[in-house]
Order: structure tokens, then C-alpha cells, then sequence
């Protein structure tokens, strides 16, 4: 059942990232390979809804169809032992570790296999090194309290995917039979609002629709009751672009999306929430470091365990090409540590060296980071190009830029007249 | 191609229009303490010069996952 994503694979061997990355990397002296400190496993390989942008179900890369519905015992005693085995040769270079437990929809995988992963994970991780267990939901199954005590018990964090109102989310978070899934998600929610549940609830995702309003989706996200609040750009590319997108006629229909959401969150106080995208960018634009993929040039440290305990690259990349994520590599042969090298991996782990000439010469190429790297991919090329949201990020990230450093620079001069 | 070109020319454009601000960055890096302190704590951007300022070190996932 693998042979397809095999061939697949060969036929992109010219496209970038080749060996070659791996073996400029390897000259390099003042480069090494990261130990991994992200694990997304696909614990559940189904889903209870059909969701029409879903780029597991509905986008380029269908090896689903060929993987176990979800992740055996055997499985995830492997991967706990590789998981262990990894921290421990690499406990001296990292602050921690997570392990997300994934789909699919990973609550369908039920309470019992959860506390059985999360015994496992955590008796297999050195005490030295902080492991954090997280899991990402539909919501569907959260007003299911059994469930929520043992990731209350075994301390798993949950994000919720939420695309806003309720015709928001409507649109496209449907179940099989065309029916809308808010009603349901939002009864999860408040039972992961209820106080002996609330401080699991770690962030509402939202993956942005042009066709909603922007700030009736903030401010819907936002009375979900979520701590934080995180907007994701549709996956997308240069040879299949993003609906809507309209930067090849120079426009930036994404940007103008997120600026007025970003204008309401910044000049609201209190602050009702974070917001992971614009924190992020501020943060850069300030000199500090991002915790996300899709902007910034800190190495993505980060790999996933299919069902069947199959190793593979970043899951947006499914929305690519077939076999993208393919790595031809499992935990039952494999260790981590045989991934470091893949030029997939090493590609993110660059910095400026991964990024392409247009990118290098650019003067926000440090806050933008090239945008979230699946959206680079052109067929043909590869992955070395800016991202197919290039207009969009630089918008929006000159327009938080200049607001912060504004302000910023407004204080410092306040400050100095006071003293 | 065309699709490339033209998205690249208006991301050009709105970097240029905005290089001053970079300069602005740099200049005040050495003051963010400070204007972290003076700053409302409960503002975005107070807590972001909170963490800029803090560098905590502390592992923070970096994976945006959907589902």
C-alpha cells in the first residue's frame, strides 16, 4: 500500500529540497542537526466530520486511505520508547518537548487509549526533560465528560478548531451529512469552560474564510472563553492558490482581512485574549523570538507519527502533492535521530540558507520567515520560494510593525521627558 | 509566473514604504525594558514587551495544527 507514495516521491526528486541541502548543511560549520521536540501523532486516523478545506481528507495527499482508522497499543508503546530514546540522547540541547495527539479527530480514539498514551509518554520521557501533552479537537466530542476528566487527570491541553459564528462555521466544519457542526462544538465548549475543566482549554483555532466577516469571527472566537486565540491561513500554494486569493492581481485580500481584527485586539484593554499570529509578529518585529510555525527563521524542530507508526514530515505539506510528507521511515526500524537529516528537515533548520533569493534579499525576510513553509511549494521547484501569502505577510506584518514600534517609540520619549 | 511577479511586486511595495521603521527597531531595543515598565500591563502591547523582555526560555510548541 506504500508503493504509491514511493513513486510519487522519485518523480519530485529534482524539486527543492534535494540531497543537496543536506549535504551543504553537513560543510557548514556552523550548522548542526536539531534534535526534534515537536511530536504530532495521528492518533486517530478518522474523522466525525467532513470538513470540505480538510487537507488530511479533501487536499493533494490521500495516503489516509492506506493508513490503520487508528494507532495500536503496539504503536504507541514504539513510538513512547522512540520518544524517550530521543529526549534522553538529546536532553542537554532542549528546554522541552511536546507530543500532540492528532487526527483525524483524536478524541475519537476514546478516554482509555488517552490516559494509556499519556502513561506511556510520560514513563518514557527523562525526568529532566518538561514533557507537555496537548491535543487538537473538532469540539464534537468535548461535552463528553468521562473524556475530559482523564485529560483533566493526565494533564492534556486542548485546542479547538472554530472558524467563528455560527455561519462561519457552518460553511465548511460540516458533519458527513451536510449538517453544520456549531451547535454541537459550542455545547463542548462550555463544558470545557466548566470550572474543572477550564484550565486545559489552551487556544481556539481559526483557519481564516474571506467570505466571513472579520471581526464577527473575532469577537465569536473570542466568546468561546479561549485564553488564546490563533488565525491560520487556508493551506495553499503557488500552482494551487488559496480561495480567494488575489495577491497575482496585487491584491491582498488576506491582509485586509486580518488588519481590522488586529486593530480591535490591539487597541482593546484588558486585553481579552491573546492572539497568537499578531503576538508573534510583534514579538519579532520587537527582537524577540516566534513560537509558530509560519513566521520567523527559528528552526522548526518538529515531525509526525502516522497511525501505523509511519515517520513523516510536516502535515500541512498533504496539501502539496501526493507523498509529500513521505519519508519512508517508521519507529519500529527507525529512530528519530534517522530523520535529522532528511533534506525535508534540515531545509527548515537553515535559517536564511533555506530560504530563496527573493526571500534573502528582503527586508522583513527575519519577521516573515518566508510564511508557513507547505505555502512556498510550486510544482516543479519545489519548496524554495516565497510564500504563496508574500503580499499578504508583508501587509500585515509592515502595518503591526509600524503600529507597535509607534507606540513603542511614543513611550520611550514619554519616559525620557519624564526623566 | 505572472501570478508570482505581480505578488512580489506588492509585497516590494509595502516593505519599502516601511523600511524607517526597521531603523526605529534597532534604536529602541536597548530602551524596551524600560518602556516595558511604563507600559499598561494589560495591553497587547504590554504583554508582548513582557515577553520580549523576560526571555523565559521556556519550550514553547510551535505547530499549528488544524483539524
Amino acid at each position: 500500500m506504500i508503493e504509491l507514495p514511493i513513486v510519487r516521491v522519485k518523480e519530485r526528486a529534482a524539486e527543492w529540497p534535494t540531497q543537496d541541502v543536506t549535504d551543504q548543511a553537513l560543510e557548514d560549520p556552523y550548522w548542526r542537526p536539531l534534535p526534534f521536540v515537536e511530536f504530532a501523532l495521528k492518533f486517530h486516523g478518522r474523522c466525525n466530520l467532513a470538513c470540505d478545506y480538510c487537507y488530511m481528507y479533501e487536499m493533494a495527499d490521500q495516503s489516509w486511505k492506506s493508513k490503520p482508522v487508528a494507532m495500536s497499543r503496539k504503536t504507541i508503546d514504539q513510538v513512547a520508547f522512540r520518544l524517550g530514546e530521543h529526549l534522553r540522547a538529546h536532553a542537554d540541547e532542549i528546554a522541552g518537548a511536546s507530543v500532540r495527539m492528532h487526527g483525524g479527530e483524536a478524541l475519537l480514539a476514546g478516554a482509555d487509549q488517552f490516559a494509556y498514551a499519556a502513561r506511556a509518554f510520560r514513563n518514557a520521557a527523562p525526568s529532566e526533560v518538561p514533557l507537555r501533552l496537548v491535543t487538537t479537537t473538532n469540539g464534537v466530542l468535548l461535552s463528553d465528560e468521562n473524556l475530559l476528566n482523564v485529560l483533566r487527570e493526565h494533564r492534556i491541553g486542548v485546542t479547538v478548531s472554530l472558524d467563528g459564528d455560527r455561519e462561519g462555521q457552518n460553511r465548511h466544519r460540516k458533519y458527513a451529512n451536510g449538517r453544520g457542526s456549531y451547535d454541537q462544538v459550542m455545547r463542548g465548549i462550555e463544558v470545557l469552560n466548566r470550572p474543572d475543566y477550564r484550565d486545559l482549554f489552551d487556544l481556539v483555532l481559526c483557519t481564516i474564510d474571506l467570505e466571513n466577516d472579520p471581526l464577527t469571527t473575532y469577537e465569536a472566537l473570542l466568546a468561546t472563553g479561549a485564553p488564546a486565540v490563533d488565525f491560520l491561513l487556508p493551506l495553499g500554494n503557488w500552482s494551487s492558490p488559496p480561495p480567494g486569493w488575489t495577491a497575482g492581481d496585487g491584491g491582498t485580500a488576506y491582509a485586509d482581512w486580518l488588519i481590522p481584527i488586529f486593530e480591535r485586539w490591539y487597541s482593546t484593554v484588558p486585553l481579552p485574549a491573546g492572539v497568537r499570529l499578531f503576538e508573534n509578529i510583534m514579538t519579532l518585529c520587537l527582537g524577540g523570538h516566534a513560537y509558530t510555525e509560519g513566521l520567523g527563521l527559528n528552526p522548526f524542530q518538529l515531525i509526525v507519527i502516522e497511525s501505523d507508526g509511519t515517520i513523516e514530515l510536516g502535515d500541512a505539506l498533504k496539501s502539496a502533492y501526493e507523498g509529500a510528507p513521505y519519508t519512508g521511515l517508521d519507529v519500529f526500524r527507525n529512530t528519530f535521530d534517522d530523520a535529522r537529516l532528511l533534506p525535508g528537515v534540515v531545509a527548515r533548520q537553515r535559517k536564511v540558507a533555506g530560504l530563496s533569493p527573493i526571500c534573502v534579499s528582503c527586508s522583513i525576510r527575519d519577521i516573515c520567515g518566508a510564511g508557513e513553509y507547505s505555502t512556498r511549494y510550486r510544482a516543479d521547484s519545489g519548496f524554495l520560494n516565497p510564500s504563496v501569502y508574500c503580499a499578504d505577510l508583508a501587509k500585515l506584518i509592515c502595518h503591526i510593525r509600524d503600529r507597535a514600534l509607534t507606540d513603542v517609540e511614543r513611550l520611550r520619549a514619554e519616559r525620557a521627558a519624564a526623566d | 509566473m505572472a501570478l508570482t511577479a505581480a505578488a512580489f511586486a506588492a509585497a516590494s511595495a509595502v516593505g519599502v514604504g516601511a523600511a524607517g521603521a526597521a531603523s526605529a527597531a534597532e534604536s529602541s531595543q536597548a530602551n524596551l525594558s524600560e518602556v516595558a515598565a511604563t507600559t499598561d500591563q494589560n495591553s497587547a502591547l504590554g504583554a508582548v514587551l513582557n515577553r520580549v523582555t523576560a526571555d523565559d526560555d521556556v519550550f514553547r510548541p510551535a505547530g499549528t495544527f488544524n483539524r
